[in-house]
């Protein structure tokens, strides 16, 4: 399929700090895109270099095959919706919405007719002679939608469009703004720093750092098998425990120690980085992907596995609860392996102090072998 | 309760006293004044509307003419305020920008009478303005005219108040919300419609005011017409110290007092009028 948007390697920066390094990305006509990173990590910029507020140092954007790069916003086939909706406040909301359509020359009557549908589309329907500052922040945000949508953009952008507005409003309007999108079959880049905001609304991810996209695709790429350990980091497997790596007759050796006794894997990408010189390995999950069962517990999955090693089912670890807190639905404990602290949700409640062992499935959590210090002077 | 009244009554006596004693009392007195006509032989002064046909049968021109020079120098002023306020605001070449914002202040701290003194040697008919016109060839020396008329004047008001009213102006710009002016772009508005239709419209409240607190100094001037223009048809200003100077006349001098008190209190009023609109907060 023909990409309605290309970014080709830009670059941009403030002054002498450099922003955007080399971004590029495809985006097909209809596609929902979010560009999901930290603040400071250049999402915003780049959605301001498409939309024709910063200049790229490199490199270039073209929409629809056309090379968009040197033209001011007013001249694109763009419309954004900004994250203080920007709504013009000597105005209302009739005035908002027409502004732009008047600007291109459309008659009155057909002007009323297409605010009267947008209205409808956006449930604002009675409101079109009421002052901007009149309305609610979720109507100011539909509004605001309606302006951008108003004036038919081959390409919409959103910056933060919800991050102003309370918690339950943006819950509901994540899914509303998503339908309506894909009903209009409009092409959107949606900026967030919101994770699950990103994967809610979005067909694709691109998540962004100090000013590159570390991982694209789509959300159950990112969620599922992460590149590295800061998109697995950003996408909730926030909990790591480093180990030592070795190779041994063709097969990955992790652990060795109380905390992570030493195990065999076969994996291949572990043997090439363990034979490359990695001698540290990352191992990264979710709280909600480890289960906790007590030392000595024959019961539980993870004892029985302990009792049985050639059940290979997953990685065992061994700590020590030190907090337990109930933020509802499960227990979360924090848990000290080997000296890192991390956090593990279960339905059953393991008091403070108890020596407990973690189970962790396979595919439940992600290794990342690295090449540090440590692993250069072994 | 009692103590602290009388505590925050000491705090206010000066600032009351300053009021009381330069303003209120010999505003009072004048206006009352202007109503008085005293008697030829020896009499009792009675209370009379002569010296206000005085002032309108002798000044009536005048009272025009100072309306006209200060309504046009408040429209230059505003345009001016607008133009270099959206320049600063909405302008891409940071050299020029940084330039201008540096430049524009210079004559808010130069005096009326300075300012006054500068502009006869600069719009005289063999002054800066025209020398250099000559010298660039663009007029021949017998084309040369002076400006130390109505249009010096209104020069010297707009050079002297626009970047009093810019101030203001460019500031209030500067503390929009900046997406406001990049959604009008995004629509696909140019930056002369934006200045227009997106800009001016929120900060006219700024605007107003501005121009009301210059229209109310252009107004109490003497100095500028004086020195530019001091033959008729000419400022009230001039009148009123030419009724005291020279026929020791203080009711039509006070008559003329009155008729420009009542156009600048029309115009603060379209200012206090603002200020009740905004929640009684006169900016």
């Amino acid at each position: 399929m023909a990409s309605l948007l290309s970014v080709q390697n830009v670059s941009a920066s403030y002054g002498r700090q450099r922003v955007l390094d080399g971004v590029s990305l495809e985006l097909p006509e209809s596609g929902f895109l979010a560009l999901l990173g930290r603040s400071g990590c250049g999402k915003t910029t780049l959605l301001r270099v498409i939309g024709g507020f910063i200049a790229p140092a490199h490199g270039r954007v073209l929409i629809d095959g056309q090379d968009m790069t040197s033209l001011p916003p007013e001249k694109r086939p763009t419309a954004m919706v900004f994250q203080s909706y920007a709504l013009w406040p000597h105005m209302t909301v009739h005035g908002n919405l027409a502004y732009g359509l008047r600007l291109r020359g459309m008659g009155k009557a057909e002007i009323t007719r297409r605010i009267d549908e947008i209205l409808a589309l956006l449930q604002l329907d009675n409101l079109a002679d009421r002052n901007v500052t009149a309305l609610s922040g979720g109507q100011r945000q539909r509004v605001a939608l309606g302006r951008a949508l108003a004036v038919a953009p081959r390409l919409l952008l959103l910056d933060e469009p919800l991050s102003n507005l309370d918690a339950r409003i943006r819950l509901d309007l994540r899914h509303e703004i998503r339908s309506l999108l894909k009903r209009l079959g409009i092409t959107a880049v949606h900026v967030t720093h919101d994770r699950e905001e990103a994967m809610v609304m979005a067909d694709q991810l691109a998540l962004m750092n100090d000013g590159q996209i570390v991982q694209f695709g789509a959300p159950a790429a990112l969620y599922d098998h992460p590149a590295n350990s800061f998109v697995a980091d950003f996408m909730g497997a926030s909990n790591v425990i480093t180990v030592d790596l070795a190779v041994s007759g063709g097969m990955a050796m992790i652990g060795g120690d109380d905390a992570c006794p030493r195990r065999e894997i076969a994996d291949a990408t572990l043997v090439r980085a363990a034979s490359q010189g990695a001698r540290r390995l990352d191992i990264r999950f979710r709280s909600v992907s480890a289960r906790l069962s007590e030392c000595g517990d024959a019961k539980t999955p993870a004892a029985a596995a302990a009792v049985a090693p050639g059940a290979n089912a997953g990685l065992h670890l061994n700590g020590t609860i030190e907090q337990v807190t109930y933020p509802g639905d499960v227990y979360r404990h924090a848990v000290n392996i080997g000296g890192r602290s991390v956090l593990i949700d279960d339905a059953k409640r393991f008091e403070e102090g108890c020596k407990v062992s973690v189970f962790m499935p396979f595919g439940a959590f992600h290794l990342f072998p690295r090449i540090d210090e440590q692993s250069r002077a072994a | 309760m009692n103590s602290s009244r009388f505590a925050g009554f000491l705090l206010v006596l000066p600032a009351l006293t300053v009021i009381g004693v330069m303003f209120i009392y010999p505003l009072s007195y004048s206006f009352v004044d202007a109503f008085i006509v005293p008697a030829k032989d020896g009499g009792a002064a009675q209370f009379s509307l002569q010296n206000f046909a005085t002032a309108l049968s002798l000044y009536g021109d005048d009272i025009l003419f100072t309306i006209v020079i200060v309504g046009i120098s408040a429209c230059l002023i505003a345009l001016g305020s607008i133009l270099i306020g959206g320049y600063l605001t909405l302008g891409e070449n940071r050299f020029f920008v940084r330039v201008l914002a540096a430049l524009y202040r210079w004559p808010l701290f130069i005096p009326f009478i300075v300012a006054a003194q500068c502009m006869r040697t600069f719009l005289a008919k063999n002054g800066l303005m025209n020398g250099v016109l000559v010298e660039a060839g663009i007029l021949t020396p017998l084309q040369t005219i002076g400006f130390l008329d109505w249009r010096g004047i209104i020069i010297t008001f707009v050079w002297k108040q626009l970047p009093f009213v810019t101030l203001l102006v460019a500031g209030a710009m500067a503390a929009l919300d900046r997406s406001t002016i990049d959604a009008g772009r995004d629509v696909g508005a140019g930056r002369l419609r934006i200045l227009f239709q997106i800009i001016v419209p929120q900060i006219m409240p700024t605007l107003i005011v501005a121009l009301v607190l210059s229209i109310v100094i252009m107004m109490s001037v003497l100095s500028v017409p004086v020195m530019i223009s001091g033959h008729s048809p000419t400022m009230i200003t001039v009148e009123m110290a030419f009724r005291v100077n020279s026929y020791n006349d203080y009711g039509t001098a006070n008559a003329l007092g009155v008729i420009s008190y009542c156009i600048t209190g029309a115009i603060a009023w379209v200012y206090l009028r603002r200020g009740v609109k905004q929640g009684g907060k006169p900016v």
